[in-house]
């Protein structure tokens, strides 16, 4: 199984698979091949909780083919918690900005035909804590 | 050693002197018997070198023996030049390898320090010589003859210094003038530095085409051969001069044809010359026009065709966008539903929040470029527009509204590459390339430091700067790719040219105007002059080329002496920046 697809797996557990370079310590999403930091192709495996805050994201109102029945629909961009790494996805139920203030709380929900799929954490306001 | 011994070593040495023969044998078992040292003194230095080989002798005898015995090319040769420079000195460093290598050693500053501003100015122009000293130096060395314009100042109707501040109309004016180079029969560049260390041929526009930008009837190969034929012609030259083909080009499966090169080049009579067909997505044409460049510099080839081309509207909006999302890190982009206006409205967001710029700022860039692009017989939107046009737009991914957005086109544009002997030769129009440059980001915007800038850009840019000798205040106009608003806003800090958070106040402010203090986008930009992917790089350049030769009609920056080409692929995970000077 290739790193994309083990990533697949533990995002439908609402995971995100990361790998921490074992000579440099840094943190890289499971799709990297070699460190950023140090060049280091050994790395040790670290399953992060996949929830943190949004800091940008779009909504579609005008969306590639595959997504006609979604839109209007948001691709975020999310900080996740306790770390620098960031991830991306699809969040259905988003119309408006008033829908998702930058800073919301969110999370990896699953992985399916929409890849990588995130939601909104109920109750988590801007500014809350995680 | 003792003394019977010392007897011993002694009769045996002057033994050893004669039958020559046996004298490596023996030699060799007296050194072994004796110890090195002993060896010298029986049989002098040149016989040790001999015997045990130079690195030995410099070991032994220190490396000042080393020159005097062997010469200080020899010392060069084992020791490097750095050694050769502590050796002997900077001069006669310079003595020996030339001052080239003097500068590609110590820098350019070093160099002028040894041998004065103005050998400075005749190795590496006068560009590099305003950037290193400043202008009052530039001013006293070459005196008011330098300042000549070459060709006569544009219809006042165009002029920028009438809607500028008199003191901004000044330092550009004094700007242009000052890099403005000598007359053409009076060139002495032999050679320009890539920046590295390094040497190259002098690269030239000799000449440029483009088709309409729009939706086109034609298929793609023979858009992508009319484009080459208007260069071809434009650059005065024979089909059969051009040494080699670059074709840049991204969705030519949507219209039936891959493998662009060969189809060109065999529609422009010249089948047999190599050609490469490259896709970078949106920023193929300049990633294209750099390997072009890269191989004229280098003395491959004299004579090159660069051609940018892409068809795709005839596939409808939603396939256009379905490919386009091809171009993204497509396992956390595309694939999640990211479209490229989303992944550009993501950037937007981003920089709204942390500068505090509105929508109707970003709405600025557009207005202005269709001002601009209105001016262009070969734009595909040539439509003036307002701000109340642009907010009132049907949002398409917010918070980009359609008049945020480039258009979907088809189009080509080419250009005619070429070394500056032939370009001087030829005695036409033609345009010198000063700098390129080249930078990555990552491919993915979650994997970016920072979500509101562009580090390929800067890095591409660093590079064409330091090659060019200018920074972003001798730049007189700049082509950047404004696939959005908020791409121009971000361009145009990564490039320098403003403040990091301050590129969207500038384009409100009409300091981006052609008759701003840095004007950008004068064909009207990705936003209204069109989006051809394949072809934009190459569009930029022949835009410039027309700009700087005196061929942009009513959309013409004034004075313009020095162009800025800035073309990226995807959200900037490519990026090319080229510079270029009138001649
Ligand atoms: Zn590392």
């Amino acid at each position: 199984m290739g790193p994309k697809q083990e990533f697949a797996e533990k995002a439908r557990e609402g995971l995100v698979l990361a790998r921490r370079c074992s000579r440099c310590g840094r943190l890289h999403l499971a799709t990297a091949y070699f460190c950023q930091g140090c060049g280091s192709g050994g790395f040790e495996g670290a399953a992060l909780r996949g929830s943190g805050r949004v800091e940008t994201y779009t909504i579609i109102t005008v969306p590639p083919a595959g997504f006609e029945e979604h839109a209007p629909y948001a691709w975020v961009v999310l900080g996740l918690d306790g770390c620098d790494l960031r991830i991306s996805g699809f969040m259905a139920g988003v119309s408006a900005p008033s829908d998702l203030p930058v800073g919301s709380r969110a999370r990896v929900a699953g992985f399916d035909g929409r890849g990588i799929v995130l939601e909104r954490i109920p109750g988590g306001a801007p500014g809350a804590g995680p | 050693m003792d003394a019977a011994r010392l007897l011993c070593a002694g009769l045996l040495a002057f033994a050893l002197r004669r039958p020559p023969r046996s004298a490596a044998f023996g030699r060799a078992a007296f050194a072994a018997a004796f110890g090195r040292a002993a060896f010298a003194a029986a049989f002098g230095r040149a016989a040790f070198a001999a015997a045990f080989g130079r690195a030995a002798f410099a070991a032994a005898f220190g490396r000042a023996a080393f020159a005097a015995a062997f010469g200080r090319a020899a010392f060069a040769a084992a020791f490097g030049r750095a050694a050769f420079a502590a050796a002997f000195g900077r001069a006669a460093f310079a003595a020996a390898f030339g001052r080239a290598a003097f500068a590609a050693a110590f820098g350019r500053a070093a160099f002028a320090a040894a041998f004065g501003r103005a050998a400075f100015a005749a190795a590496f122009g006068r560009a590099a010589f305003a950037a290193a000293f400043g202008r009052a130096a530039f001013a006293a060395a070459f005196g008011r003859a330098a300042f000549a314009p070459r060709r006569p100042p544009p219809p006042a109707a165009f002029g920028r210094a009438g809607r500028r501040s008199a003191a901004a109309a000044a330092a550009t004016a004094g700007r242009s003038r000052l890099i403005a180079p000598t007359a053409r029969a009076g060139l002495k560049t032999i050679f320009i530095w890539n920046g590295q260390g390094g040497r190259m041929e002098p690269v030239c526009v000799l000449g440029a085409g483009s088709t309409r930008y729009g939706k086109l009837d034609d298929s793609i190969a023979d858009i992508t051969a009319q484009a080459s034929a208007e260069a071809i012609g434009s650059a005065g030259i024979d089909p059969k001069e051009i040494k080699a083909g670059y074709i840049s080009n991204v969705f030519g499966i949507a219209d039936k044809q891959v493998h662009l090169g060969p189809v060109v080049m065999s529609a422009l009579g010249i089948p047999e010359r190599p050609s490469l067909s490259i896709e970078s997505a949106c920023g193929s044409g300049s990633v294209s026009f750099r390997e072009a460049f890269a191989n004229v510099a280098a003395g491959f080839y004299d004579v090159v065709l660069v051609t940018g081309t892409e068809k795709v509207t005839h596939t409808g909006t939603e396939w256009t966008t379905t490919y386009f999302s091809y171009c993204s890190d497509f396992f956390y982009e595309g694939q999640a539903g990211a479209s490229f206006p989303g992944l550009f409205a993501s950037m937007a967001r981003a920089y709204l929040g942390e500068f505090g710029a509105t929508e109707e700022d970003l709405a600025h860039v557009a207005v202005k470029n269709h001002e601009n692009g209105a001016l262009n017989p070969k734009a595909h939107l040539q439509k003036r527009i307002t701000v109340d046009d642009v907010m009132g737009s049907a949002v398409v991914a917010s918070p980009l509204k359609l008049y945020d957005c480039c258009p979907f086109s088809d189009g080509a544009s080419s250009v005619i590459l070429c070394s500056e002997k032939v370009a001087r030769e030829r005695g036409g129009d033609y345009v010198r390339v000063i700098g390129s440059g080249r930078g990555g980001s990552p491919a993915a915007l979650q994997g970016r430091e920072h979500l509101t800038t562009i580090p390929s850009t800067r890095i591409a840019a660093g590079e064409a700067y330091k090659m060019a000798g200018v920074g972003p205040k001798d730049v007189d106009f700049a082509e950047v790719h404004d696939c959005f608003t908020i791409a121009e806003v971000v361009d145009s800090e990564d490039l320098g040219f403003f403040e990091k958070g301050k590129g969207a106040e500038a384009a409100k402010g009409g300091r981006t105007a052609r008759g701003g203090e840095m004007p950008i986008n004068p064909s009207g930009g990705l936003k209204s002059k069109g989006h051809p992917i394949g072809a934009t790089g190459v569009g930029q350049v022949a835009e410039v080329y027309d700009q700087l030769t005196g061929g942009a009609g009513p959309r013409a920056v004034p004075d313009a002496r020095i162009g800025l080409t800035q073309n990226f692929g995807a959200t900037g995970a490519s990026c090319a920046v080229h510079i270029f000077q009138s001649v």
